[in-house]
């Protein structure tokens, strides 16, 4: 098996991962509600996962990372905890449904949505977006880097600019984080959004939120977070606002395993090597005819590359799998206006995103692969 | 002495700070007494590092809920 969907979840992971995850299970109790071993162990590593976080994304306080399921729990919780009936906020064209449906529902509920579309290699410029700002918007919501295209945003040029402006600037890292330098100070990012499932290697279930001191969205859950527990009201301090429940200890435990992963490997050389695997794929796709190449893989880009060819996308991905058991998606990627943006909404394409695991080999066997499909 | 904090992750990570200042610290649950109502945890510290530890504190932006003194019979008093 080839396995080339690594922007829906990096299913090879490092075995450092499996073991801490295992270890959790049968080490580790529920954090932060007692005075044993097993439970303060399990804080421990909590709290490391934090610390390890922010070492990554340049933040200050671990404290203003919280921890959620996915990536898509941490849009919704800052979205919908900071826009009300009557605000007004910009999202862009490029954007996944785990932005672009919180935001259309926070649309009909009274709030007010400004589009900035993308352009046709799927970048959102700096200028396109200045254009779209007025003095009524709070906040920009951003991807950093398509799961169509992946094409990547330029953050810090944008951040500055909505600094100035007084705008939150809140960015989607779902297919950044962990595969692209990431810096919420130098890039002004008050709130970043993350999976802890696809770059950051750890396992599916993890995901986090981090949110810039003094900002303090609405929660959407409340419950016992093993503080202020004299108060029927849901405590104020981060991270125990958004941290109802009991976490899922096993699920940060191997996030953790990830993320040091890739603090030893550094961020920079994941994406060197990445990059390269992706310019591998978009070279020998070039040559192969019917096959149209979206965006600008392997400049300015994540390792993730969308084709359109004669054949029907979802057709196609199965028959790479069937025939070659290349793992790759097809279809719309919960990104319709994504998709129109390139304007691929009517087939939608055949994505192929290669990881850290894969080698240089699997991507020439993949476009021998793809050759053949298409004869 | 006890330094009482508003979350484990505040306990956390001023017990990070004070270790790389090689001022030792141990964190506990706070004892019912003087938790002012609800679960929390606290640093139990030696009091002679109290200015260091508060320095330490306001440096990294972290709160502190309250502070009480440990006599030799485990009773409490505000400090």
């Amino acid at each position: 098996m080839i396995y080339l969907d690594n922007a829906a979840t990096s299913f090879l992971k490092p075995d450092s991962v499996k073991k801490a995850v295992n270890f959790s299970l049968n080490n580790f109790s529920s954090p932060g509600r007692g005075s044993y071993r097993n439970a303060y162990c399990a804080s421990e590593i909590i709290f490391s996962a934090r610390e390890a976080l922010a070492k990554l994304f340049n933040i200050d306080s671990s404290e203003n990372i919280i921890f959620t399921d996915n990536a898509t729990t941490a849009i919704n919780t800052a979205l919908k905890g900071l826009i009300k009936e009557g605000d007004s906020f910009l999202i862009s064209t490029m954007e996944h449904n785990a932005v672009a449906r919180p935001s259309n529902l926070l649309n009909e509920k009274g709030a007010t949505l400004y589009y900035v579309k993308g352009d046709e290699k799927g970048f959102v410029k700096k200028e396109a977006l200045l254009s779209s700002l007025n003095p009524d918007i709070k906040l920009v919501c951003l991807i950093h880097s398509s799961n169509v295209t992946g094409s990547i945003n330029d953050l810090t040029e944008i951040g500055k600019e909505l600094k100035e402006r007084d705008i939150l600037f809140m960015v989607d890292a779902s297919q950044s984080a962990g595969s692209v330098p990431i810096d919420v100070e130098k890039s002004c990012i008050d709130i970043l959004a993350f999976p802890g499932h696809k770059g950051l290697l750890g396992p599916q279930g993890t995901g986090g939120l981090y949110i810039r001191e003094g900002i303090l969205p609405d929660s959407l859950t409340e419950g016992g977070t093993g503080s202020f527990s004299e108060s029927l009201t849901q405590p104020l301090v981060l991270p125990d606002r958004f941290e109802s429940g009991t976490p899922n200890v096993p699920g940060i435990s191997g996030l953790l395993s990830g993320v040091n992963f890739i603090l030893r490997h550094k961020v920079e050389n994941i994406h060197a090597y990445e990059t390269e695997l992706i310019r591998i794929l978009a070279e020998d796709f070039s040559v192969i005819p019917s096959v149209k190449i979206m965006g600008t893989p392997g400049e300015n880009s994540t390792s993730v590359m969308s084709i359109v060819t004669k054949e029907d996308s979802s057709v196609l991905a199965e028959k790479l799998y069937k025939n070659h058991g290349i793992c790759v998606r097809a279809g719309l990627h919960c990104a319709p206006l994504a998709h129109e943006t390139i304007g691929t909404f009517d087939t939608g394409t055949v994505r192929f995103s290669p990881g850290f695991f894969n080698t240089r080999e699997e991507m020439k066997k993949t476009a021998l692969a793809l050759c053949k499909c298409l004869k | 002495m006890l330094i009482l904090l508003n979350s484990g992750t505040s306990a956390q990570r001023l017990k990070k700070i004070l270790t790389n200042s090689s001022i030792p610290s141990e964190i506990i649950q706070t004892p019912k007494s003087i938790s002012e109502g609800g679960c929390t945890y606290s640093l139990r510290v030696k009091s002679e590092n109290k200015e260091k530890i508060l320095s330490r504190a306001k440096d990294a932006r972290i709160n502190i809920r309250a502070i009480y003194e440990e006599d030799n019979m485990g009773n409490f008093s505000h400090s």
